[in-house]
């Protein structure tokens, strides 16, 4: 956990325009608040620092609207006043634009504006490296597994690792971007006499405190020299979340144990939009489905239990070098998992089995007519891998699914490697909708969002044969199914299965509104739920991600049992959570 | 940019009012005296109009109730403080000290008073205006005037200037029993502060050129009443020895 998170300090964000005759102050004459929008911070690592600052009292520029390249190079060569506020429009914010305006000294600040209906014209925006987590995991900055000339995200353009000498912020309010449009062409579109007439303007504040590296950071919060000691930058962080199918006591100490992975975080260029649909939601709702078939499987399952447990694993942090799956690696070398006190048998990572990561999927890569193509990327080859692909495979005609062994010469950049670093043997699979380099081509971007993902929220219907609901839910069901059949050690012959309904609501939670039935559910009524997606970067380990803690009730909800003890019995911890019906 | 509209519309404001507050006042801590107690009843008159004002909730949102009462509130106090004065002018003229050139005859302590009551209620005019306009954005980019920050400067110039001929016409008119003098008073008073309704409907030229006529026509009556004649106008701009520079009259 090198890295760190700035402090989100200031994020007023103010348009000068005139707000009505009927304002009673000067003030509300001259400016206007612009309202729904989200600031790009800065990150540290330990040698350097990324993301965006504005200057302590903000930066102030004219407002010049970007909508095609041959503003971009007016603005920078041409443009009369001394700064600017380039106002993009989504077709033009890419790489290109992006870097063309940081190298202009005329830039004091950029504006992203959402469109919803221009979205779909900007063919590609990753922000994240062409190669995710460069130097972490199996690669390290000597040994290097992803090259630049064959990349795992060949859309990624690295602006996530640059240091931008202004701040960038996201508008996603219909009536923001209305009135900030609406100024530029009342008052500035017209370039005769720009520099004689007053002009529409903005300030953009974003002061983040954090500066130079995590070093340095900690050492000037460290450094105690009054009485109120400041701190400058956070470490980034969060909580794992797992579940085991059957209770650990004691007599599971020698039991093997098969683990179902997936991410919980993704993360973007701005604060709090961090959607991860594509890259994160859709496996980690499989994951849930998945482990849910399997607890309803498990009456079945016990008398036969030969073949050990299944655990849930949902990692926070794997954006930010692996974070939440190399702590568990370590603490699982370190005979600290579980922990101590919780009075589980400890863990180690010889006894797991096998584990499944289920890391993007989508049906991006769907040609008219057929199914869209998952790929099976295996890290050895064992009989247990070869039985479970078997298995997989078998189901795919009855379910519907088009399984395929990837043809990748490598570990894809998933939480596996952080296993296959420690213990080279390391039984695993990852199952992907990418073969050789990513598909989404919105990889940690805003953009990698519901509709990227295609998913279409039916109220109270069946979805769609054909919806990702109806995709995913077969793959949980396989899923379920074949790893059944790994620890009975024999077919699964139930008709028990995922139904996409379910998957619908799951899809609803994580991709549309936090308020939704299942958080619902799994919360106490005093538990305000808000009406927006959740955000999924992982943040600062100090203040944890709310959707870390819904994930961990949505497990309790969906495979807990029913007990009879009272409120008091249950709660043996201060922050144990009991729901009484 | 909006630095110099600052510094621009705050010297049109209080320029004029400023000089001749050192030119004829700072020199003699009497008339800074009373230019500090007749702002005082000025300020204790707008806190009279704010409590009916406050009070009278359903007349809250219409300006001319407020308006009409607040000129009603001004002009008792200026009454007041004429009270006040007389009652203090023998003790005034005791503590004088008796070898200054000064004179400070009733007329120098009318335009002292007056100018008292108008930088005073300039200072509320204008102040949260000016406070607004030093930020880095500039007045109304959307419709309204962009003129808006100058053209209330010029108005509160209007007013400080107003305040000074009123006080010394009032004050002159009570002295010699001049009713339509006082009348004239209240009744431009009233005028003037209608007349900047105006604004609300953008009418910012005709407000400006109303106040300003009813300003030079004062004037001529305040120079009338303070005895002034063309020929001591005209002397007025001669040349003279520095030594007698006075303020007399009568």
């Amino acid at each position: 956990m090198q890295r760190l998170n700035s402090l989100l300090y200031f994020l007023a964000f103010v348009l000068f325009l005139f707000a009505g005759a009927e304002a009673t102050r000067t003030k509300d004459r001259i400016y206007a608040q612009i309202e729904g929008t989200a600031a790009c911070f800065r990150r540290l690592n330990g040698t350097h620092q990324f993301g965006c600052s504005s200057r302590r009292t903000g930066n102030v520029g004219v407002l010049q609207l970007l909508k095609e390249p041959a503003d971009v190079t007016w603005l920078t060569k041409e443009a009369p006043d001394d700064t600017y506020m380039a106002i993009v429009h989504s077709n033009m914010f890419n790489e290109q634009t992006l870097r063309a305006l940081k190298d202009s000294p005329k830039v004091g600040g950029v504006v992203l504006l959402r469109s919803d209906t221009e979205e779909n014209n900007l063919a590609s925006y990753s922000p994240e490296d062409s190669c995710p987590n460069r130097y972490s995991g199996l690669s390290s900055f000597e040994k290097q597994l992803c090259s630049d000339s064959k990349p795992w995200n060949p859309k990624g353009s690295s602006l996530l690792q640059v240091d931008w000498g202004f701040p960038i912020f996201y508008v996603h309010s219909d009536t923001s971007i209305k009135n900030i449009t609406d100024c530029y062409v009342k008052h500035n579109s017209e370039r005769e006499g720009m520099t004689t007439r007053s002009l529409c303007a903005m300030e953009m504040q974003a002061f983040m405190i954090a500066a130079k590296d995590s070093e340095t950071c900690f050492r000037r919060s460290n450094m105690i020299n009054n009485l109120n000691p400041m701190r400058f930058c956070d470490p980034m962080g969060d909580r794992n979340v797992w579940a085991t199918l059957f209770a650990r006591d004691a007599s599971e100490q020698e039991k093997s144990v098969i683990v179902l992975a997936a991410r919980l975080d993704t993360t973007s260029m701005f604060e709090g939009e961090a959607p991860g649909a594509v890259s994160t939601v859709a496996g980690l709702v499989t994951a849930l489905a998945t482990y849910s078939l399997l607890s309803e499987m498990k009456t079945e399952l016990s008398p036969a239990r030969s073949g050990g447990n299944v655990m849930l694993m949902l990692f926070n942090g794997e954006a930010y070098d692996y974070i939440g799956s190399s702590r568990l690696v370590y603490d699982m070398s370190n005979g600290m998992f579980p922990p101590k006190w919780s009075n589980v048998p400890s863990l180690n990572i010889s006894k797991i089995r096998m584990m499944i990561e289920l890391n993007q999927l989508s049906q991006i890569n769907q040609s008219t007519g057929a199914v869209a193509p998952m790929y099976l990327h295996k890290t050895l080859d064992n009989p247990d891998i070869a039985k479970f692909i078997q298995s997989m495979k078998s189901q795919q005609a009855d379910l519907n699914l088009n399984l395929l062994d990837s043809t990748a010469t490598s570990i894809p950049p998933v939480s596996l490697q952080s296993f296959v670093k420690a213990d080279a043997n390391f039984p695993g699979v990852a199952i992907t909708d990418y073969d050789q380099s990513f598909t989404n081509k919105f990889y940690h971007s805003v953009l990698d969002d519901v509709k990227l993902l295609k998913f279409k929220y039916s109220n109270g219907t069946a979805p769609p044969s054909d919806s990702i609901q109806a995709y995913l839910a077969n793959l949980s069901t396989a899923l379920g199914r074949s790893i059944y059949e790994l620890i009975a050690q024999k077919p699964y012959t139930g008709t028990t299965k995922v139904e996409p309904t379910q998957m619908n609501e799951l899809l609803h939670c994580y991709l549309n509104s936090l308020n939704c039935s299942l958080f619902h559910s799994a919360t106490n009524d005093d538990f305000t739920l808000p009406e927006y997606p959740p955000p999924l970067y992982v943040g600062v380990s100090n203040s944890l991600n709310a959707v870390t803690g819904l994930s961990g009730r949505l497990i309790a909800l969906l495979t807990g049992a029913e007990t009879n003890s009272s409120k008091e019995e249950c709660k043996l911890n201060e922050s144990d959570v009991v729901r009484c019906p | 940019m909006t630095i110099m509209e600052f510094f621009g519309c705050s010297f049109l404001a209080f320029g004029p009012p400023v000089a001749m507050f050192a030119i004829t006042i700072a020199k003699d801590p009497i008339r800074i005296i009373i230019m500090i107690a007749s702002a005082f009843f000025w300020l204790v008159s707008l806190l009279l109009s704010s409590i009916l004002w406050f009070i009278v909730i359903p007349l809250r949102n219409v300006l001319i109730f407020g308006l009409v009462f607040s000129v009603f509130f001004q002009e008792l106090f200026r009454f007041f403080f004429y009270v006040l004065l007389r009652k203090a002018e023998f003790g005034l003229r005791r503590v004088t000290e008796e070898d200054t050139h000064i004179n400070n005859n009733r007329q120098v302590l009318a335009y002292v008073s007056g100018l008292g009551f108008g930088l005073m209620s300039g200072a509320f005019s204008l102040v949260d205006v000016l406070a607004d306009a030093a930020g880095p954005g500039t007045m109304d980019l959307n419709g309204g005037s962009e003129y808006f920050l100058v053209i209330s400067a010029a108005t509160t110039l209007c007013f400080i200037l107003l305040h000074t001929f009123w006080g010394v016409i009032y004050f002159s008119a009570l002295d010699r029993r001049v009713i339509w003098q006082v009348v004239y008073v209240i009744a431009s008073h009233l005028l003037v502060s209608c007349i900047t309704l105006l604004n609300q409907y953008q009418q910012y030229v005709l407000t400006l050129i109303g106040i300003y006529l009813v300003l030079i026509a004062t004037g001529v009556i305040t120079f009338k009443v303070a005895g002034g004649t063309f020929n001591s106008l005209k002397r007025g701009f001669m040349w003279r020895p520095a030594a007698s520079i006075n303020v007399s009259a009568e």
